[in-house]
């Protein structure tokens, strides 16, 4: 446990210090990268170059600069001039759901899919879902996302094509997700409102999920192959247990658990991919709010971006590997493996 | 559309049975009545701020100017006369110097969140609003920056010579020299009237900015709220003059590409949209439910060259590379024959239109000639700016530079091509960083003036209009010998004058005169294409 | 006098002969090599196989259709862009770019994951656990992000790209062959080795190498299906390849603007880029139950 905590800080310093460091790294004025603020004059300048330590020895910046992180002042956008603080709290949420949404139906098809497979491998069943994995996971996301909305919203019009929800609602900022708003928001017709952000969620959550779905499945059934040759299922079959009670006390459990860690791997290709296909949607997230910041080349943004995305990703990747841990404490720690 | 059938068809196959089963039925959802009370009108970009006195722009305009404010006076949009607005009436004096204005009374200003009007509109806010761009002492002038482009490049506040109250409903403008133009420019998109008490309350709080940022006007809809990149909100006035059967709430949804913007109308998510790409206007017309409104725009596209930089100070060198370019070709490639090719700056629909004009013609082996006489060699390097949105005047700036870098090519002049985001790009213009330049203008009015003086008059190139930089004294003598009468044979004589000596010079090539668009839902009632700047939603509603 | 052979009537095939066996019997996997082989020679020979100069604008010829279609023609195979370019050789020079630069990066990341690899994996205790750490965290950022701070500093371009790429990649070969040297390290022909006196070099080369190989083919096809992914969203987003290059992924972002009038312009370049991947995919997974096929034997 304080194993994790020190790792966990350690990581997230590292990070900071990355951060910290791209001010310096980009182009332009560092006193503009690091607070956003461009200086009006030369009285101005000084008063801030003070403020942030930056006339001090790169440490005494550094820590300053961990100190602003920690009291929420994360400076500016260079573009909008807004405070990046608020800024990352509108986006990183819409990110979080739709990655979220798309891990569940990854999770809840996947597995049981990827079980199946496994469990009758080699059969004509498993060649086809073998085959829809291979063919779904070598999709390039943007181009799924593009034939989604063409068949879908352009040719079907089931689904739109951009947003969280219709503009005409006006859904109040509260959790930053989108579904708890509106069941939280007062003065819109909330029903009406909850199936307009269905609609506008299916699209996207699918893109993401049906490559996330294809990865899953791969992982399910590779370890409940390798599972089903473990001396220990040939032990419990010639006890005479019943395929359902194999399954479920030595299979499941045994299969499961390997992949865990695995999904902590698939969680970074998820962020990635959603936030390829927010881009495409106009959805109000991270990662098209960092390709705005590079298309505008909003340095103070994408700084804060990075440690923002990064630090998500570290914790969830952590917290996956100490709960994997908890549950298995044979395995060896952070064991990785491909899909 | 068969083209889109097969690609539909391959994929359908695929997609449908693996997805149809999660689909709930859901083509009905955007029945409710619900969806009527408001207005999405899918824009193109962000406006700068909320004040089209401080920007040319045509987004600022667009998302402020109909929208929240009212002017003295408008142009009708389908005569395009001038009618009156917030005047009533106007009078003006024989010599042509003084006019006076009859305000309309029981204009209310917008109440709002951050502001509630104590009074109605009157002279006084006549007088601020004016005095805001004309006086360069006045306590509002410097605030937002202070620059006032669109004034500053007709030198309007060197002209007036004073603003009067002569009662509370009744304003004098008196001139030092006779302008034509003049009433015309008081009905364009940038002459908008602003509250004076909510302009002193906000200098009282010590937030002078806020006026400009959160705006208060007497148009048909107050802000509400902007989120950049993604949206601006309005509510509509309740208490406004005009037109009352408008809908409840307007919303731009910011959308930079355009052919997300047609995939967002045809998803009925937009209502309306900015800019249809002209290759996409087919689609439009083959849609039952969109509808397409097109006119004769008043407009220019052209390519500039920096006239301060070396080698392109030489008229000769301008006119080699006018003539390496063959302008048909750009007309059908980027503008999908959806324009006019463009010989002078002002288009046919105005009046002073020369159909004999001279022209310059694809001829690369002239080219060449006249740019070894001047000097430049084979291999000579040279910048092509092509401005990153889309505009009526040019839907596709950076494939119009891809044509010109290969017409360029074929003369041995290599060209690269620069673009920066909107906002980044207009200020290196106007700091004058560029050798040449993609870009164009959408008249205000349908004065000749509104071309000639803000495109290339001196006054212009620090106002970042003149993207030529280009100073000609005789330009200006001509332009201001134009201003000084009534007499439209005169004036039109004039302006042939300028044409010649516009050919001689060449400081830009003009391209094309492109049709205006606007494409629309046919659940609206009451949109309008206007020929002069920008969109109005003021009367419009929607019945689904 | 002959040579005199107790097994003479067995043949025994080298361990890759019998994984070539395993793998043949893969009819999918065979596909996919010839699929994947045929993307290759688009790449090796693009100028031979493209009727077209890829970035020859033809305003004649804007925007015709497909062959295969009523109005398309046979002298554009996959018919013309918005700017007249053949979209054909557009996409054979398009596999050249996005194959071609995903095979590169590959391979640089390959040789700096195994080189970093090995000296962590023969290392033990503190550095090595450092060296870990700090690559489970740069793990943990997600490619994009990694392209976006290149992009920033270095600013957009196929190069920069294929190093953020890179740099993505570094580390599962780094994880995996760390793991692996560790894992050979504990057994016993390594030990017999050292007892020859061999050194740390020479092991590695003539005892570790030659058994990792196997694991490094598996993993190259697995990185490569991610680089070209990678590369071409990347280009897709206009951060990496510029245009006018001709990148499957910058193709397909030029369609996307007249996405209705031409949807071939968006179609077919993601087809190129989805069957390259699959077919690196299948070739990828032929391979690896091949392996095992014949490691379980």
């Amino acid at each position: 446990m304080i194993r994790y905590t020190t790792l966990f800080v350690l990581t997230l310093l590292v990070l900071a210090a990355l951060s910290f460091s791209l001010a310096y790294l980009f182009p332009g004025d560092v006193l503009v990268n690091l607070t956003g603020i461009t200086p009006q004059n030369d009285i101005q300048r000084s008063a801030l170059i003070q403020q942030y330590r930056l006339d001090q020895p790169y440490i005494v910046q550094f820590a300053f600069y961990l100190q602003q992180l920690v009291t929420g002042n994360w400076g500016y956008s260079f573009i909008s001039g807004l405070p990046l603080r608020n800024e990352v709290a509108i986006a990183l949420p819409a990110t979080i759901e739709l990655s979220a949404y798309a891990m569940l139906i990854a999770v809840i098809v996947g597995v049981p899919l990827g079980c199946y497979a496994g469990l009758r491998s080699y059969s004509t069943a498993d060649y086809a879902i073998n085959t829809g994995s291979i063919l779904s996971y070598s999709f390039p996301v943007f181009w799924l996302a593009l034939v989604f909305i063409l068949v879908f919203s352009l040719e079907l019009g089931v689904a739109p094509l951009s947003g969280r929800v219709s503009l005409l609602f006006d859904v109040p900022h509260r959790t930053g997700f989108v579904l708890l708003d509106i069941l939280l928001a007062d003065g819109i017709n909330r029903k009406l409102a909850f199936t307009d952000a269905l609609h506008h969620l299916l699209l996207p959550t699918l893109s993401i999920a049906l490559i996330s779905t294809a990865a899953m499945i791969r992982l399910t059934r590779r370890s409940v192959i390798d599972v089903l040759n473990r001396p220990y299922i040939t032990a419990a079959r010639s006890r005479g247990l019943s395929k359902w009670q194999i399954f479920f006390r030595h299979i499941l459990r045994n299969a499961l658990l390997p992949i865990l860690p695995l999904m902590a791997m698939q969680i970074t290709t998820l962020i990635t991919n959603a936030m390829i296909v927010e881009t495409l949607f106009s959805w109000p997230g991270i990662g098209n709010w960092l390709i705005q910041a590079i298309y505008q080349r909003d340095y103070p943004a994408l700084r804060i971006g990075m440690l923002a995305v990064s630090s998500v990703v570290i914790t969830l990747t952590i917290t996956i590997d100490l709960i994997n841990r908890l549950i298995d404490p044979s395995r060896e720690k952070f064991e990785r493996a491909t899909v | 559309m068969k083209s889109t059938g097969w690609v539909a068809n391959t994929c359908k196959g695929l997609a449908t049975i693996a997805l149809l089963s999660a689909l709930p039925a859901c083509t009905e959802h955007r029945q409710d009545p619900f969806y009527q009370t408001g207005l999405v009108y899918c824009s193109e970009s962000n406006p700068v701020n909320f004040n089209p006195q401080l920007d040319t722009s045509g987004t600022t305009a667009d998302a402020t100017a109909h929208q929240i404010y009212g002017r003295l006076l408008d142009f009708n949009p389908d005569s395009g006369r001038i009618m009156p607005s917030l005047a009533s009436s106007w009078m003006i004096s024989e010599d042509g110097l003084t006019y006076t204005f009859q305000l309309r009374r029981d204009v209310q200003f917008h109440a709002t969140d951050y502001f509630t009007p104590s009074r109605n509109f009157n002279a006084e806010d006549v007088i601020f609003s004016i005095n805001r761009w004309r006086v360069p002492e006045h306590p509002y002038h410097q605030v937002s920056g202070g620059r006032y482009p669109y004034f500053e490049s007709l030198g309007l506040a060197d002209n007036i010579a004073d603003v009067k109250q002569l009662n509370k409903y009744r304003v004098q403008i008196s001139l030092n020299n006779r302008d034509s133009s003049f009433l015309s420019n008081l009905a364009t998109d940038f002459s908008v009237i602003l509250s004076a008490e909510y302009a002193a309350q906000m200098m009282v709080a010590g937030t002078p900015e806020r006026v400009d940022y959160f705006p208060v006007g007497t148009g048909p809809f107050k802000f509400e709220s902007y989120r950049k990149d993604h949206f601006i909100r309005y509510q509509r006035h309740d208490e406004f003059w005009g037109n009352l059967n408008t809908a409840d709430r307007l919303i731009f949804d910011i959308t930079p590409k355009s052919s997300l913007r047609l995939a967002k109308l045809i998803t009925s998510e937009c209502d309306a949209i900015a800019f249809p790409a002209q290759t996409e206007l087919d689609i439009i017309r083959n849609r039952p439910n969109l509808e397409l409104a097109e006119k004769p725009g008043l407009n220019i596209g052209f390519w500039a060259f920096n006239t301060q930089r070396p080698p392109f100070d030489n008229p000769d060198v301008r006119r080699a590379l006018a003539f390496a370019i063959d302008k048909n070709t750009l007309l059908e490639a980027v503008y999908f024959d959806g324009a006019t090719r463009a010989k002078t700056l002002l288009p046919a629909a105005s009046w002073a239109y020369q159909s004999d004009a001279d022209d310059t013609a694809y001829n690369p082996v002239l080219a060449r000639n006249l740019l070894d006489d001047a000097g430049v060699e084979e291999g000579f390097t040279m910048t092509i700016w092509a401005m990153p949105v889309e505009r009526a005047y040019n839907p596709n700036a950076a494939k119009m530079a891809e044509l010109i870098q290969r017409y360029l090519a074929n003369v041995g002049i290599r060209a690269n091509i620069v673009t920066y985001d909107w906002t980044t790009f207009r200020r290196h213009l106007r700091e004058g960083l560029h050798d040449s330049v993609l870009i164009g203008w959408s008249a205000d009015n349908g004065d000749p003036d509104n071309f000639y003086r803000p495109l290339l008059s001196c006054d212009a190139i620090p106002s970042g209009t003149n993207r030529a930089m280009w100073c000609n004294e005789d330009y200006d003598r001509l332009l201001n010998q134009a201003l000084a009468t009534d007499d439209i044979v005169k004036r039109r004589a004039i302006y042939q004058q300028l044409n010649r000596l516009l050919y001689e010079r060449l400081p830009i090539v003009p391209i094309a005169h492109a049709y205006r668009y606007q494409a629309y839902r046919t659940e609206l009632q009451g949109m309008t294409i206007n020929p002069y700047g920008g969109v109005r939603f003021g009367g419009v509603s929607k019945t689904l | 006098m002959p040579q005199f052979s107790l097994y003479e009537e067995e043949f025994q095939p080298s361990p890759w002969q019998q994984t070539w066996r395993e793998f043949r019997t893969s009819h999918a996997a065979f596909i996919g090599l010839f699929i994947l082989g045929l993307f290759v020679c688009f790449a090796l020979f693009a100028p031979l196989v493209a009727p077209y100069d890829p970035i020859a604008q033809n305003i004649d010829a804007l925007m015709i259709p497909p062959s295969w279609n009523m109005n398309g023609t046979i002298s554009h195979l996959f018919g013309t862009d918005s700017l007249g370019r053949d979209l054909f050789s557009r996409i054979v020079y398009g596999c050249r770019v996005t194959l071609g630069s995903s095979l590169l990066l590959v391979l640089v990341a390959l040789m700096t994951g195994v080189t970093i690899g090995t000296i962590a994996g023969m290392l033990r205790g503190v550095r090595s656990s450092i060296v870990n750490h700090l690559l489970d965290a740069l793990m943990a950022i997600p490619t994009l992000l990694i392209a976006i701070i290149i992009v920033a500093i270095l600013g957009t371009g196929l190069v920069n790209s294929m190093w953020a790429i890179t740099l993505a990649l570094t580390p599962q070969f780094i994880h995996h062959t760390r793991s692996f040297v560790r894992n050979e390290m504990k057994k016993e022909y390594i030990l017999a080795s050292k007892l020859d006196g061999a050194n740390h070099w020479q092991l590695f080369f003539h005892s570790i190498l030659p058994n990792m190989i196997e694991m490094l083919v598996v993993q190259g096809t697995l990185a490569l299906s991610i680089a070209v992914i990678d590369i071409s969203a990347l280009g897709f987003l206009n951060l990496g390849a510029q245009p006018p290059l001709p990148e499957l992924g910058a193709i397909l972002a030029d369609g996307l603007d007249v996405a209705y009038l031409a949807p071939w312009n968006v179609a077919l370049p993601g087809l190129a880029i989805f069957l390259i991947v699959l077919s690196i995919n299948v070739v990828g997974d032929g391979l690896r139950s091949a392996l095992r096929k014949r490691l379980s034997r």
